[in-house]
């Protein structure tokens, strides 16, 4: 609206009502149009006039501020220009004026100078013709009168004739009427123009000031009355002195001369009222948003702009302040916003989702490739050790030995971390399936801590308490509670430099819900003969226990949560059978755990710390898998640590008592019960004690036998050793007497604690077991076949009587001097397996080769203590290969024919005497053929090729054990 | 445990019917912890090997002319499998054969043959239940 206006300046009359700082660049928008009077613009507009409320000293006061006085400067030169502009009017109206009474005034002089030029020719005229003076005049008067109008025009209204007396008389009238008139308006004008000059005096400035006031005043109401606006203006103190609300919730009264905190209370106000004094302290004008809740308006937000108004001497005297409110724009804004965050949010969500959906789909494809590549791994590595162990049985110097040492075992560490891989994909992935069969816990004790005594390493003593309610069989997956606890105790072995590692084994008696016991019936069943107080003997042990317990599940509450309905799991399912828990611990006085790795400790690939992993080594898996199998089998793992002081595992599992002797597939377990081992005899506490070092392992367990006859309760073998300078027995089967004696103290002496520990279990059919613990011993289950073959004639005994004690078939568990080394020679494949699975369950270690000639190479390389050989074979058979066998023992060469490759292992006596091959020289191997009973396998011809025996295909258990009894030296 | 009744009715009646004898048993004994799939694996072994066979078999008396000591190192082989896991009719069917590869008799052989082939694949369907079986069983017998 402020263009058309501009372009007509003259109109340009209220411009500036509004504050002139409202903004330099709409300042010139707000212009008014210059009404006429009659025309008000703003007469359809209708008004509520309510009395307004004027503070007149106030309004003094603020046109001293600047802004007044430039207001008042504004008016000044405005109302100058307006007064400018009525003189010059006013001096043109003049102009014009005295410009028509100078026409007039020439007019009337040529009226006269005509009139006196016709009186003289009239006079001439009558001088000479006298009489005819008014008719001359009228005459003559006629053309003058063509150039005035006034005159012209009314010559019609002279009826007399023309250039009578009585004309010009009428003439002459008339004129006078004309001047007259002409005077008339000379004088009308003279008094419009006094008029128009009054007019003008009266048309004060204050009159036209308020005038435009008003209508700025309209204008103002006119623009403002709809709009959602608060105009105010507060004096130093913060005082009301203006306000215009468009909220009509106060009155003008109400407001004016009071504060904010007067009016409002609530929130913001504060606010607004600070924003306020800094606005007045600063002087700098602002734009602010203010949150308001207020019991009067409720939750309003507004944005204000506050400047700050200052008098002429500079001085801040109040503030103007223009709010609106914006509530409604703030909560769409607000929402927006809120969607605006939701949206990053949803989208954030979305891509991590995609993401971890991304990372798990990656990760169950890498523990697939994993898995997979790990079995691959372990076909070549087994294949990589086995050629490895043949070749630490062939002829090696120091160097190649200690070579081969350090491959095979990082080969070991190698397998057994892919062993460790596969098992916990295994579990992982649901397929790990348990067994179930009868097994003996005291045994699988035993035996774990005799495999840890073999290869120990350092001087550590190794004990094993089996509690008296502990069922002599149970039925469970042995070879996965082998697992565990072979790895547990190799943990803590690793992990202890001195003292002891052990294992507790004890039956718990409704230690957790939902496993209860009958464990009278328990006692009963595995100790017909045991007096009733051992239930009491056990209560007495179980608020240890508990203690434990407690302790245990505070620890690892989630553990025991975890467990608790596996077990009830498990109850569920065997409710008609007898279940037991047993419990086991492994303790060692070892570096122990720092608190703050245990929640890590069962954490795949997690070692206690980095320090760990490079001192001790280690894949960091052992105990995941360890935890993790517990749990497959329904029990718990866990663990409680003291640094420096060493570490208990402890695991609790559900075990199936066997509702009656039923028939085992467990073959050492006959040969227990035929070798006498009633109920009782099955020892309830073991201990290895370090330092002696011999291989009498074997003498011990013999000793055993001999001993029981005597029925001692403590029982206690001394092994005798040739190489232990400490113990200077040299036979090794010294008096009972003094056996007990010296064991007994000496378990007094080093191991307090366990004897107490027994003495309060009062383990009254424990024994200990002494034995010894030879580092190289190991290394000959490997390395040193050869020597050890070459002393097996001396250890017959022992060897048979462990054999058949051992309840492990596989050969790897049994002690190591025992093991014959068989070759079998068969080209069918269905044959090996099978005969290969029953020597091993006989605990026999086996070379397997698939025809003669590989079984000549075969024995060119080793020393066997037997060999089975199939007679139909391909490349050469087996009675060919017996018969160049048998030539080369009687003369100690082979046939060139069969010639080995490398003469000088023969050709060097010495090596040759090393090997013992001097021995087996003059030794016949034991050849047994494997005949098939058939037109072409007649007995007597493999006889005749120098065979000792033969068996009949298909072998069984029976025939081929009986050959191997008879013929084997060690049986 | 119906998978466990039928297991036994299956092993009852292979013993019956003379496809297995005692020599099985001895299978069975050797499964233990330690090789938990003992049985399984001896199996699986004897059907392949006995499958490839009656394929060479087959293969090689198809030839005009027969190289028959070839033909009787592979029924050797099969009737040395079968006598290992106790397939009895199988490694009887096997002796025959091999007295007709002596015989040089081409069309012996050939009979001889295809009731061996009958009698594997009988064999080897029942054996493929049983595993199936025994599958079942262990499946959720040790939890």
């Amino acid at each position: 609206m402020g263009d058309e206006y501009l372009a007509e300046p003259e109109n340009e009359v209220a411009r500036s009502m509004w504050p002139e700082n409202i903004g330099d660049k709409h300042q010139r928008q707000f212009r008014m149009e210059t009404f006429r009077k009659d025309q008000d613009a703003f007469k359809d507009v209708k008004f509520d006039e309510k009395p307004v409320h004027v503070d007149f000293r106030r309004l003094m006061e603020m046109a001293n501020s600047d802004k007044g006085v430039s207001h008042m400067q504004y008016f000044m030169k405005h109302w100058e220009y307006k007064r400018a502009n009525a003189a010059r009017l006013l001096e043109e109206e003049l102009g014009l004026l005295s410009q028509q009474r100078k026409e007039i005034e020439q007019n009337k002089q040529q009226i006269l100078e005509e009139q006196r030029f016709q009186d003289e020719s009239y006079y001439a005229v009558k001088r000479h013709v006298p009489i005819l003076d008014e008719a001359y005049e009228d005459e003559w008067k006629r053309p003058s009168k063509k150039n005035d109008e006034l005159s012209r025009n009314r010559e019609p209204k002279i009826d007399a004739d023309y250039d009578s007396v009585s004309y010009w008389k009428e003439r002459a009238i008339q004129l006078e009427k004309t001047l007259e008139e002409s005077i008339q308006r000379e004088r009308s004008l003279v008094e419009k123009l006094e008029e128009n000059i009054k007019n003008l005096q009266s048309h004060t400035p204050a009159e036209e000031f308020s005038g435009m006031l008003k209508r700025a005043d309209y204008f103002l109401h006119l623009v403002l009355q709809s709009a959602p606006i608060v105009i105010a203006h507060q004096d130093a103190d913060l005082r009301y002195r203006f306000i215009f609300n468009h909220y009509p919730t106060l009155a003008d009264e109400d407001v004016i001369g009071k504060t904010d905190y007067e009016i409002l209370s609530g929130e913001g106000i504060e606010e607004m009222n600070s924003v306020k004094r800094e606005v007045m302290a600063t002087g700098i004008a602002t734009k602010r948003e203010f949150a308001f809740n207020t019991p009067m308006f409720g939750a309003k937000t507004f944005v204000t702009y506050i400047e700050p108004v200052f008098s002429k001497g500079g001085e801040t005297i109040g503030v103007n302040y223009v709010a609106m409110d914006i509530t409604d724009q703030v909560k769409r804004r607000e929402k927006m916003a809120d969607i605006r965050v939701r949206e990053a949010i949803q989208n954030a969500k979305e891509t991590e989702l995609s993401r971890s959906l991304h990372i798990t789909e990656e990760t169950m494809r890498a523990k697939q490739m994993l898995a997979t590549m790990s079995h691959e791994i372990r076909s070549p590595l087994s294949g990589v050790l086995s050629m490895a162990e043949i070749l630490a049985t062939t002829k090696l110097d120091k160097e190649q030995h200690q070579l081969l040492e350090v491959m095979l075992s990082s080969g070991d560490l190698v397998l057994q971390l892919i062993n460790d891989i596969l098992d916990l994909s295994k579990v992982e992935s649901g397929a790990m399936k348990l067994e179930s069969t009868t097994f003996r816990p005291r045994e699988v004790v035993k035996h774990v801590l005799q495999t840890a005594a073999a290869s120990l390493k350092k001087e550590l003593t190794l004990e094993g308490c089996i509690g008296d309610d502990v069922p002599v069989d149970v039925i469970g997956d042995v070879l996965r509670i082998r697992q565990i606890l072979t790895n547990l105790i190799s943990n803590a072995v690793k992990f202890t430099h001195e003292g002891k590692v052990g294992i507790n084994l004890q039956v718990v008696h409704e230690q957790q819900p939902g496993c209860k016991m009958e464990h009278e019936k328990i006692h009963k069943r595995a100790y017909p003969g045991t007096p009733i107080t051992t239930a009491a003997e056990n209560s007495c042990l179980s608020p240890r226990n508990c203690d434990k317990d407690t302790l245990n599940c505070s620890k690892h509450e989630d553990v025991v949560q975890n467990g608790v309905p596996t077990c009830e799991n498990f109850r569920e399912d065997h409710e008609s059978e007898e279940v037991v828990w047993l419990r086991c611990d492994v303790y060692d006085t070892g570096i122990g755990i720092p608190e703050k790795s245990l929640p890590l400790l069962f954490k795949r690939y997690m070692q206690a710390s980095a320090d760990h992993a490079r001192k001790y080594g280690g894949t960091g898996l052992g105990l995941a898998i360890c935890k993790q199998l517990v749990e497959l089998m329904g029990g718990t793992l866990t663990v409680v640590s003291k640094e420096n002081e060493g570490s208990t595992f402890t695991f609790v599992l559900p075990c199936k008592i066997p509702v009656k002797e039923e028939h085992s597939d467990d073959p050492d377990e006959e040969h227990s019960s035929q070798n006498g081992f009633t109920n009782s005899d099955i020892e309830g506490s073991f201990l290895f004690k370090p330092q002696m070092r011999t291989s009498l392992l074997l003498s011990g367990v013999s000793v055993i036998n001999n001993s029981k006859l005597f029925g001692a309760k403590l029982m206690c073998y001394d092994p005798p050793d040739i190489l232990d300078d400490r113990k200077p027995f040299s036979n090794g089967f010294t008096s009972k007497e003094q056996n007990f004696a010296r064991c007994t103290s000496d378990s007094h002496q080093s191991n307090g604690a366990s004897v107490r520990s027994t003495a309060e279990k009062q383990y009254d059919d424990g024994m200990v077991l002494e034995l010894n613990s030879q580092a190289e011993r190991i290394s000959s289950s490997r390395g040193d076949t050869v020597s050890v073959s070459g002393s097996s004639c001396q250890k017959t005994g022992p060897c048979k009587i462990v054999e058949e004690q051992s309840l492990h078939k596989k050969s790897k568990c049994s002690p190591i001097g025992n093991k014959a080394k068989i070759l079998l020679v068969e080209d069918n494949r269905v044959n090996i397996i099978v005969a290969k699975s029953m020597l091993e369950q006989l605990g026999h270690g086996i070379d397997i080769v698939n025809n003669g000639m590989q079984a000549i190479r075969a024995v060119q390389q080793h020393q066997y203590d037997l060999i089975l050989m199939d007679v139909h074979m391909p490349e050469m058979d087996g009675l060919q290969a017996t018969k160049h066998i048998r030539s080369f023992e009687s003369t100690g060469f082979w046939d060139a024919s069969v010639k080995p490759e490398d003469d000088r292992m023969i050709a060097d006596p010495a090596i040759s005497s090393d090997c013992t091959h001097a021995e087996s020289q003059g030794q016949r191997v034991p050849i047994i053929a494997m005949t098939a009973n058939s037109f072409s396998e007649s007995a007597d011809e493999c006889l005749a090729a120098g065979m000792d025996s033969y068996i009949s295909k298909p072998v069984n258990f029976q025939n081929i054990k009986e050959c191997l009894q008879h013929y084997l030296p060690s049986q | 445990m119906a998978a466990a009744n039928q297991l036994t009715a299956l092993l009852n009646n292979m013993y019956a019917t003379g496809l297995l004898d005692e020599q099985f048993q001895q299978l069975q004994m050797l499964q233990d912890s330690s090789s938990p799939d003992f049985v399984s694996e001896v199996v699986t072994l004897f059907c392949q090997d006995g499958e490839r066979i009656i394929g060479e078999l087959a293969k090689l008396l198809e030839k005009p002319s027969v190289d028959f000591d070839r033909v009787d190192a592979f029924v050797h082989q099969l009737k040395g499998s079968s006598a290992s896991v106790g397939a009895q009719k199988v490694k009887n069917t096997c002796i025959q054969f091999r007295e007709f590869c002596q015989s040089r008799s081409k069309d012996g052989c050939l009979k001889t043959l295809d009731s061996v082939r009958t009698e594997f694949y009988d064999l080897r369907g029942k054996f493929q239940t049983m595993l199936q079986l025994e599958r079942q069983l262990q499946g959720f017998y040790p939890k």
